[in-house]
C-alpha cells in the first residue's frame, strides 16, 4: 500500500476515533523528508499513546540522532488507542510513519522503546497492525529489522523471539552503528544472517537468535546455549564516556494536542551515586556524567527559542547531585525569569538552598511538596540504602510551612525485603506526625492542609542488589493494603493511594522472566491485553489465562526469587556492575548497613573497568 | 488542519507569539491570562479558510513581519493570511461577529435538491437537535431565524451534494452547520455515515452600515 492510499484510507477513519491529532503528525519540528532511493528508513516505535510517548526525551534524543545520520530518516509511531485500532482494522488500514504515512512493513528498520513491561503486548499490537510478523523467526529478508532498546532491554528475554537486535545501554552512538551496518547490508545486498554476525559485534548489541537458554526438569532457567560460536559470551552495554559532546537536541517536535509533559527538556545528567538498592536505573545508568553549566544553558536556550516552550525542566535521576548545581539554576532562573519561562525541578533534595529557588519560582502558586521517604522506618531504609533521615524530612517540612505550602505528597513501597508490620505502622505515623505539626503551627487547626500517601508495591529488578529476593504473594500485598487503609482511615486529612498487586505482579514476572514468557505474551495478546498500564483497558482474565496456559504461577522464579550464584535469565547481558557487587550489597542490606553515596569513595562496583568515573570520589 | 481542537490552537498560537518573541499583555486578574482570542472557535472537525485570531501587544510591531514570523512555525494548513491593528476595544472581536459562511458537503447526495432546501426552510419550523447544556439530553431546539440561507450550490451534480449556506454565528447565538446538514438530510430520508460530512466555513462576517461584510472590513487595512 502506498503512502496516498494511506492518506486516503486515514481521512475516512479519523472523524470516527477520539482526538484524531493524535494519528495526523506534521507538528512543528518533525523531521518530513522525501526519502529518496538509497535512503534508510527508521521507524521509532513508542509502544504506548502518543501523549505518553510525546513525553518521552528519549525519543527525541535518538531521533536527533538519526535523523543526522547521513542517509536515514527517522519517523514516529505510537499505539493506537482501542477505536483508533478497530478503525484501522475495519478500514485495512496498516499501521503507518506519522511524518510520511508510511506502512512499517515498507521500512528498513523497526526500533521499540522499552521503559516498562506493562507496555509489552504494544509491541506485538503495532507489528501486528503494521502486518509484520511477530516472531523473528518468521520474517523474511526484505521484512523490517525489529530492534529495541531501554531500560527493560537489560532482560528482554520475555521478547527474545520478536526482536533482531537487542540494545542496551547508551544510544546515540551505539543506533547510528547499527543503521550504518544496516545500510551497508542494503547497499551490498546481504543476508540478514550477515546482518546480525556482524551487528553481535557492536557494542551493547545482543542478538537473541544466537543464544538458546536451557531450562532443568523442573522448568527453571540453567543455562544459555550459544547457538553461533561467533557470538560473545556476555553482551556489555555500551557506554558514551562523557555526555557534554554527546548529541543532544536542539529543537524538538511540538505536539499539536495535550501531552503528559509540554515542555523543553534538557537532560543534565546521567546516572546516579547513590546507590537505592531496590533501583534499577542507578545501576544502568553508571557511571554518573554530567554536563556543564553552560552547555546545559546553551541547550535550554536553544530548546526553548525553537520549540516556544513556556516551560523548562531538568532531566537526571537526582537533580541536587550535579556538582555545580547551585550556579546552574541561577543561570537557569535568571534566564527564565527574563523569558517568562516557568522552570521546574524534579528531584530537588530539600535543603536551604532549594527553598530559596523553590520560593523564589512560585511565589504566586505553591504546589505540592513530594517526598520519597521509600519506607516507613529507619530501619527499613538502611536496609533499601535510601538515604533520607527523619530529621531531614521534619526540617524542610517545617520550613515548608513557614513559606506557606499546604500539601505534601509521600511516595512509599511495600513488601521491601525484610518488611514486617512496624515498617508499615512507621508509614501511617510518618504521615499522622506531619499532620500534626501542620496543625500545631497552624495555631490548632489543619486549615487547607493535606497529605498525600502513595504506596506502590515494590517489583524486584535484574541487576540491582534485591535481584534474588522474592516478590510478597498477592494474597500478602492485600493483607498489607488492608492493613495500612485501617490505619489511614483513622487519619484525618490524609489520602491513601496504592496500586493493583496483580498488574505489580506481572511487571515482576516480566522483569525478571526467561524467554518461556514469548508464549504467555503472544497468548495475552491474543486474548486482548493491550494497553495493560491503563486500568481502564487492563484485562485480568486475559492475563489470567495466558499465565495458566502457559504454566506461569506463583511457583515461578521470577516471583518466588533466586538462590545467589545460581544461573539468572538475564546473565547474557553484562550492566558493568559486578555480581559481587551487587551480592555485597544484598548481604549487607540484610543487616540493615548502608553503604556511602560513591562520590565520597568509591565502592567497587565495577564499572570503572570500562570507562572513567569522573563524578566518583569527588568529595573523598 | 481539522483535527486540533480550540484549546490545542490556543495553546500553538500561545506557542508562536513565545517562538517569534512577540510578547503579549496579560488580563488583570487573579489567574492572569494572555489577551490573544480566536474569534468564534470551530468545531473539531471542521476546516475552514478564514479564520480571525487577534492579540493585544505591549510591543510596536510592523504587522506584516509579524505574521511572517509566526507563519514560519506554523503547521502545514494554518496560516496568517492578512494582518490589520486595530484600536483597542472594550469587547474583542467575537462580539462583532454576527453571521459565517459554510460549505457543507453531503457524500450521498442523489435526494438532495434545491427544491428540497425550499422545502426545507418553507415550514414553519426549521428544528435541529441540540443537547440540553444541564440535562445533557437531545432536545428539538427551532433555528429558522438563524439561517440567512441555505442553498444547495449552483452545478452540484454526481454524488456529492455541495451546500453554502450563512448561518447565525454570534456569541450568544450560534447555528451549527452539522446539526443544520443533518436535520435537511434526514428531511431528505438520507442518513449520512458519521464523519462523512464535511464542513468547510468560508468567512465570518459582521455589521458595518447595516450590511453584512467580512470581519476583516470592519477595520479598513492602511
Amino acid at each position: 500500500m502506498n503512502n496516498t492510499e494511506v492518506l486516503r484510507r486515514l481521512e475516512t477513519i479519523l472523524p470516527l476515533v477520539e482526538k484524531p491529532a493524535r494519528y495526523i503528525g506534521g507538528e512543528p519540528n518533525c523531521v518530513i523528508r522525501d526519502p529518496g532511493p538509497g535512503t534508510f528508513r527508521f521507524a521509532f516505535c513508542f509502544p504506548d499513546s502518543y501523549e505518553i510517548g510525546m513525553s518521552y526525551l528519549g525519543m527525541q534524543i535518538l531521533y536527533n540522532v538519526l535523523n543526522n545520520t547521513e542517509d536515514c530518516c527517522c519517523e514516529r509511531a505510537f499505539a493506537p488507542e482501542k477505536d483508533m485500532e478497530e478503525e484501522m482494522r475495519k478500514a485495512g488500514l496498516p499501521l503507518f510513519t506519522l511524518e510520511t504515512k508510511t506502512p512499517l512493513s515498507q521500512t528498513d528498520m523497526v526500533g521499540f522503546t522499552l521503559q516498562y513491561e506493562l507496555s509489552y503486548t504494544n509491541i506485538l499490537l503495532m507489528l501486528d497492525l503494521a502486518g509484520i510478523p511477530l516472531n523473528s523467526r518468521d520474517r523474511s529478508e526484505s521484512d523490517p529489522l525489529i530492534v529495541c532498546g531501554g531500560p527493560c532491554a537489560f532482560n528482554a528475554e520475555p521478547l527474545a523471539d520478536f526482536f533482531d537486535v537487542v540494545m542496551t545501554g547508551d544510544g546515540e552512538l551505539q543506533i547510528r552503528e547499527l543503521v550504518r551496518l544496516a545500510q551497508r547490508r542494503k547497499r551490498e545486498g546481504q543476508t540478514k544472517e550477515w546482518f546480525l554476525r556482524k551487528a553481535a559485534d557492536i557494542r551493547g548489541v545482543y542478538v537473541p537468535s544466537f543464544y538458546e537458554p536451557l531450562y532443568d526438569e523442573n522448568g527453571r532457567y540453567c543455562g544459555m546455549k550459544k547457538l553461533w560460536d561467533g557470538a560473545p559470551d556476555r553482551v556489555l552495554k555500551a557506554i558514551i564516556d562523557d555526555i557534554e559532546t554527546a548529541e543532544f537536541p536542539e529543537t524538538n517536535i511540538v505536539p499539536l494536542i495535550e501531552v503528559v509533559h509540554d515542555r523543553s527538556v534538557v537532560e543534565i545528567m546521567r546516572g546516579c551515586s547513590r546507590g537505592c538498592r531496590f533501583c534499577q536505573a542507578g545501576m544502568l545508568y553508571r557511571p554518573v556524567r554530567q554536563r556543564t553549566p553552560d552547555r546545559i544553558c546553551e541547550l535550554a536556550r536553544k530548546q526553548l527559542e525553537s520549540s516556544g516552550n513556556s516551560e523548562l525542566s531538568l532531566l537526571s535521576l537526582s537533580t541536587s547531585d550535579h556538582s555545580e548545581f547551585e550556579e546552574l539554576v541561577l543561570k537557569l532562573m535568571d534566564y527564565c525569569q527574563k523569558k517568562q519561562i516557568s522552570l521546574s525541578l524534579p528531584s530537588l533534595r530539600l535543603d536551604n538552598f532549594a527553598f530559596k529557588v523553590m520560593d523564589e519560582m512560585q511565589r504566586i502558586r505553591k504546589t505540592g511538596l513530594t517526598f520519597a521517604p521509600e519506607a516507613g522506618t529507619q530501619r527499613l531504609r538502611d536496609v533499601i540504602n535510601k538515604n533520607i533521615s527523619e530529621e531531614e524530612i521534619f526540617t524542610a517540612l517545617n520550613k515548608a510551612i513557614d513559606l506557606g505550602w499546604t500539601s505534601v505528597k509521600l511516595y512509599f513501597m511495600m513488601g521491601l525485603p525484610t518488611e514486617t508490620d512496624e515498617d508499615l505502622d512507621g508509614i501511617a505515623d510518618l504521615a499522622d506526625r506531619i499532620m500534626k505539626l501542620a496543625i500545631y503551627k497552624n495555631g490548632g487547626s489543619r486549615g487547607r492542609f493535606s497529605v498525600s500517601v502513595s504506596v506502590a508495591n515494590f517489583v524486584p529488578k535484574p541487576f540491582t542488589p534485591f535481584q534474588w529476593v522474592p516478590q510478597d504473594t498477592e494474597k500478602e500485598f492485600e493483607r498489607k493494603h488492608y492493613y495500612l487503609a485501617d490505619k489511614f482511615r483513622k487519619l484525618k486529612g490524609v489520602t491513601y493511594h496504592y496500586h493493583g498487586s496483580f498488574t505489580s505482579r506481572l511487571e515482576a514476572i516480566f522483569a525478571r522472566g526467561g524467554r518461556e514468557l514469548c508464549e504467555t505474551l503472544r497468548r495475552a495478546y491474543s486474548y486482548g491485553c493491550t494497553f495493560d498500564a491503563w486500568t481502564e483497558h487492563f484485562s485480568r482474565e486475559g492475563w489470567e489465562r495466558a499465565l495458566k496456559e502457559t504454566g506461569i504461577d506463583d511457583s515461578c522464579a521470577a516471583l518466588r526469587g533466586f538462590e545467589p550464584g545460581s544461573p539468572l535469565p538475564w546473565e547474557i547481558i553484562d550492566c558493568g556492575v559486578t555480581e559481587s557487587f551487587l551480592l555485597r550489597e544484598y548481604e549487607k542490606a540484610q543487616k540493615a548497613v548502608t553503604t556511602k553515596d560513591c562520590r565520597y569513595g568509591c565502592n567497587g562496583c565495577g564499572l570503572n573497568r570500562y570507562t572513567e568515573c569522573r563524578w566518583g570520589d569527588i568529595y573523598e | 488542519m481539522r483535527y486540533i481542537s480550540h484549546l490545542d490552537l490556543h495553546r500553538l498560537f500561545k506557542r508562536s507569539l513565545k517562538k517569534a518573541g512577540i510578547a503579549v499583555d496579560y488580563s488583570k486578574g487573579y489567574n492572569p491570562h494572555e489577551m490573544i482570542n480566536v474569534v468564534q472557535p470551530l468545531s473539531l472537525g471542521f476546516e475552514s479558510v478564514s479564520e480571525y485570531f487577534e492579540l493585544e501587544t505591549p510591543m510596536d510591531l510592523d504587522k506584516d513581519e509579524a505574521a511572517a514570523e509566526l507563519n514560519a512555525f506554523l503547521p502545514e494548513g494554518i496560516k496568517f493570511t492578512a494582518s490589520r491593528k486595530i484600536p483597542l476595544q472594550k469587547k474583542n472581536l467575537s462580539a462583532y461577529s454576527e453571521y459565517a459562511s459554510y460549505e457543507i458537503r453531503i457524500p450521498d447526495g442523489r435526494l438532495l435538491s434545491a427544491e428540497k432546501a425550499r422545502a426545507f426552510l418553507s415550514r414553519d419550523k426549521v428544528t435541529v437537535i441540540k443537547k440540553d447544556k444541564k440535562t445533557k439530553q437531545p432536545v428539538e431546539k427551532d433555528v429558522k431565524n438563524m439561517i440567512k440561507s441555505f442553498e444547495p450550490a449552483e452545478g452540484a451534480e454526481g454524488e456529492e451534494a455541495v451546500i453554502h449556506c450563512l448561518l447565525r454565528c454570534a456569541t450568544n447565538e450560534n447555528l451549527n452547520p452539522l446539526s443544520l446538514a443533518e436535520s435537511f438530510a434526514s428531511f431528505c430520508g438520507l442518513s449520512p455515515e458519521k464523519g462523512s460530512v464535511r464542513v468547510t466555513r468560508l468567512e465570518i462576517y459582521g455589521l458595518k452600515e447595516g450590511a453584512l461584510v467580512p470581519l476583516l472590513e470592519l477595520y479598513p487595512g492602511e
